[in-house]
């Protein structure tokens, strides 16, 4: 599947960066950087994304809350969600994909293959 | 005391004697009666004289008995009062008077009285004596249940004992607590009746009644009950209930232990929020520094030379020891938790065996040692879960590598020990002493002192190793004959049953290994990775032919009979599970080897179903050879190895 435009949510900004770079290498063309669930879910009125990229800890809204409020809105719900976080516990893990995310990745990822990863989450839906 | 009978009564002869004097008296008014009557002429008067006579003896006669019975009366009445006196508690002694057998009755009575009076003293000093002891057994006993009481209340956990029907027969402040029923009351009290108490309040009604039941069907049972409350804060108590059993074995009773989880919990709990802390903490900047390294590894920052390239490589690897460090600590504290999933299915250990040491052989070959292998090829499969396996045979073959002299060997063996197949890893280091080999499983040790060691590591290796092989219900173990000895470390699983030879690996010769080009299927939804895998598979000399969804891979493998095929797990409409599900029919004697390629979470999954070989995406040219040669290796109809 061709990935085009992702939206990340993600408060670390070395990190944007890392992730910003690894999926243009890969020729993704349009990718919108948030640092916090309550902006991510803001940019969503004027940005439809492939698929969103969510950290979970993150000031004001964090990356379970906002997963859980994007699912249970019809317009958003049907986007899927893919966790890119440093949260490894299996509980942690399990609380991502119960609010309806697609997949899980755990940091640090690599970035020469961060764009195969999430292709092949999507490939699974 | 002559008894009546043996004479004459004294009473009688007093009697006697009375009425003889009496008797004498009327004898001499008789005479001066008759004088009278003699001298007198007159019949009136003599009349009127015998009749005074007459009455005058009756009275004589009267007055007498009157007399008499009056004296005996009075005595027998004092002997009476003295009878009324004994039963009052008194002790009288009644004055003897005459000689007669009611002073005889007299005599015998102030004789048994002294005798009661003796008896009595020596009953009351004895008993006076026993009060004393009782009193003071029972200020012992009382300063014992106090002392009793006081350990048992300083105990923080709760504490019963309770008899062979459940009741209660002691118990502490915290036991009352717990059930929120007053000290006093808990004596005797039905320990179901204190449960039914609670019972609105707990989470897992249904469970505990049922150890209830089973601990009363079985009294000798040990058992363990968790009384989960439904409240803010989740208060949980644990009981645990051992039998008392007497000197003949038999079971008395019981005593219960609770244990508050509060506490364990609220503990656990910030051991949790630790470890997510920190992990998150260093996993956020590791991100960065492994992120930027590797884009610029990869040159998406222009063209790396090649020291540039050496000095990132260092890097990245000393990035990557980190990581498996943290990995490593969330992952033993996982799996002490019973957390960490285990997902056995029926593997080869070989197949472990060559992924680990593939995954070891840049390590291997640095340190300039050899690691030889020796798996026989009729070993049963084992009950594991492959990932699992690996990570322990990773673990041990990297441990020999770091204690083993350069240019020495390590050897991985396999072997089948009754039920269990045993893995074995020797080395020809240093060798382990007695004690440390005792400790060496635990969490964070180390061959030498955290000051002087020569090797890296965290120390959590063998601890994980150990999590891992008990969960899978097996043993690890180490053998050193000493230092300098060299060291053996093994771990046994289950051997996975035999069902007609089918779970045997190679040896079993179903049909020739045809040689040359052989026939392989290539299946993946993406175009561009089939032509990849297809030309690697072109190179080593093979025919290919490629399915771009399931329905066409199930056609092509059933009209063509591929002798190796590669599957995508992930595949629109007909899954690549759905393939295998399909081609591993009962009755498919020609077994199609079948390799997944996937980045699937789950490859156990794929394993159980039927399939072979599980390569992760991006897969790994060389990797992608060897398997495809093991796999063609095999004969059709029987397992790869």
């Amino acid at each position: 599947m061709t990935l085009s435009r992702v939206l990340i949510a993600e408060d670390d900004v070395d990190i944007q960066k890392v992730i910003r770079m690894s999926l243009k290498m890969r020729g993704v063309q349009e990718i919108v950087v948030t640092e916090n669930g309550e902006d991510c879910l803001a940019q969503l009125r004027n940005f439809q994304p492939d698929v969103i990229l969510l950290d979970v800890m993150m000031p004001k809204l964090n990356g379970y809350e906002t997963c859980k409020r994007l699912k249970a809105n019809p317009a958003t719900s049907g986007i899927p969600v893919i966790f890119l976080t440093a949260k490894a516990q299996h509980f942690e893990v399990k609380e991502g994909l119960d609010a309806g995310a697609l997949g899980y990745l755990i940091k640090p990822f690599d970035p020469m293959t961060l764009h195969d990863q999430i292709a092949a989450l999507l490939q699974k839906k | 005391m002559p008894g009546p009978s043996m004479q004459t009564s004294r009473l009688l002869r007093q009697f006697l004697a009375v009425s003889g004097i009496a008797a004498v008296a009327v004898l001499v008014l008789g005479l001066v009666l008759i004088s009278q009557l003699e001298a007198d002429n007159d019949p009136a008067h003599k009349r009127t004289l015998v009749s005074l006579f007459t009455g005058f003896i009756m009275i004589i006669v009267l007055l007498m008995s009157w007399i008499h019975a009056r004296l005996v009366w009075r005595r027998l009445q004092r002997l009476l009062r003295g009878m009324e006196q004994i039963r009052g508690g008194d002790y009288p002694y009644l004055v003897v008077e005459g000689n007669d057998e009611v002073a005889d009755v007299v005599r015998g009575f102030n004789q048994t009285v002294e005798e009661l009076r003796h008896r009595d003293e020596k009953l009351k000093n004895w008993a006076g004596q026993r009060e004393t002891e009782l009193v003071k057994l029972s200020q012992s006993l009382e300063e014992e249940r106090e002392k009793l009481d006081t350990v048992l209340d300083a105990i923080g956990d709760g504490v019963i004992v309770l008899d062979s029907e459940n009741k209660v027969l002691m118990a502490n402040q915290r036991v009352s607590e717990v059930f929120g029923v007053p000290l006093e009351s808990l004596s005797r009290a039905d320990l179901n009746k204190l449960i039914d108490q609670v019972r609105h309040r707990l989470v897992n009604p249904e469970l505990v009644e049922e150890k209830l039941r089973q601990m009363q069907a079985d009294p000798s049972r040990i058992e363990e009950i968790t009384l989960e409350l439904d409240e803010p804060g989740g208060q949980a108590i644990r009981l645990y209930c051992a039998p008392v059993r007497g000197a003949d074995g038999k079971v008395l009773g019981r005593i219960a232990t609770s244990l508050d989880l509060g506490r364990e919990r609220e503990l656990e709990r910030l051991k949790t929020e630790f470890l997510s802390t920190i992990s998150h903490e260093l996993r956020t900047p590791l991100t960065s520094v492994k992120g930027a390294l590797g884009l610029i590894r990869g040159g998406a920052v222009g063209t790396v030379q090649s020291e540039m390239r050496e000095l990132l490589d260092i890097a990245l690897t000393n990035t990557d020891r980190l990581i498996r460090v943290i990995n490593d600590i969330l992952d033993v504290f996982q799996l002490e938790r019973g957390q960490a999933r285990m997902r056995p299915v029926s593997m080869p250990v070989a197949q472990s065996v060559t992924r680990a040491v593939r995954a070891i052989a840049h390590q291997a070959a640095g340190r300039r040692i050899k690691v030889e292998t020796s798996v026989p090829d009729a070993l049963p499969n084992v009950k594991g879960d492959p990932r699992r396996i690996e990570q322990v045979l990773v673990n041990l073959i990297t441990n020999a590598i770091k204690f083993s002299p350069p240019e020495s060997s390590v050897q991985v063996s396999a072997r089948l020990g009754g039920e269990m197949v045993v893995v074995s890893v020797r080395d020809h280091g240093r060798g382990l002493s007695g004690d440390f080999q005792e400790r060496l499983f635990g969490k964070f040790e180390h061959a030498q002192g955290a000051l002087t060691r020569e090797n890296q590591g965290a120390g959590l290796g063998l601890a994980i190793s150990r999590h891992i092989v008990s969960a899978h219900g097996g043993r690890i173990w180490v053998e050193s004959e000493g230092e300098g000895q060299g060291s053996t470390f093994s771990f046994s699983l289950p051997a996975a049953e035999r069902t007609g030879g089918a779970l045997l690996l190679g040896g079993r010769q179903d049909e020739a290994v045809p040689a040359g080009p052989r026939l392989i299927l290539v299946i993946d939804d993406d175009e561009d990775v089939a032509r990849v895998i297809s030309y690697v598979f072109e190179t080593m000399g093979h025919r290919v032919i490629s399915a771009h969804n399931g329905r066409e891979a199930i056609e092509l493998a059933r009209r063509h009979r591929p002798d190796m095929m590669t599957l995508d797990l992930v595949m629109p409409d007909v899954s690549g599970y759905d393939v295998i599900r399909e081609l591993r029919q009962v009755g498919d004697r020609r077994r199609i080897p079948i390799i997944c390629i996937s980045m699937e979470f789950d490859p156990g999954r794929a394993i159980s179903m039927g399939a072979d070989y599980y390569l992760e995406k991006p897969v790994d040219i060389e990797r992608l050879r060897e398997v495809a040669e093991r796999a063609l290796a095999t004969p059709r109809g029987g397992n790869p190895s």
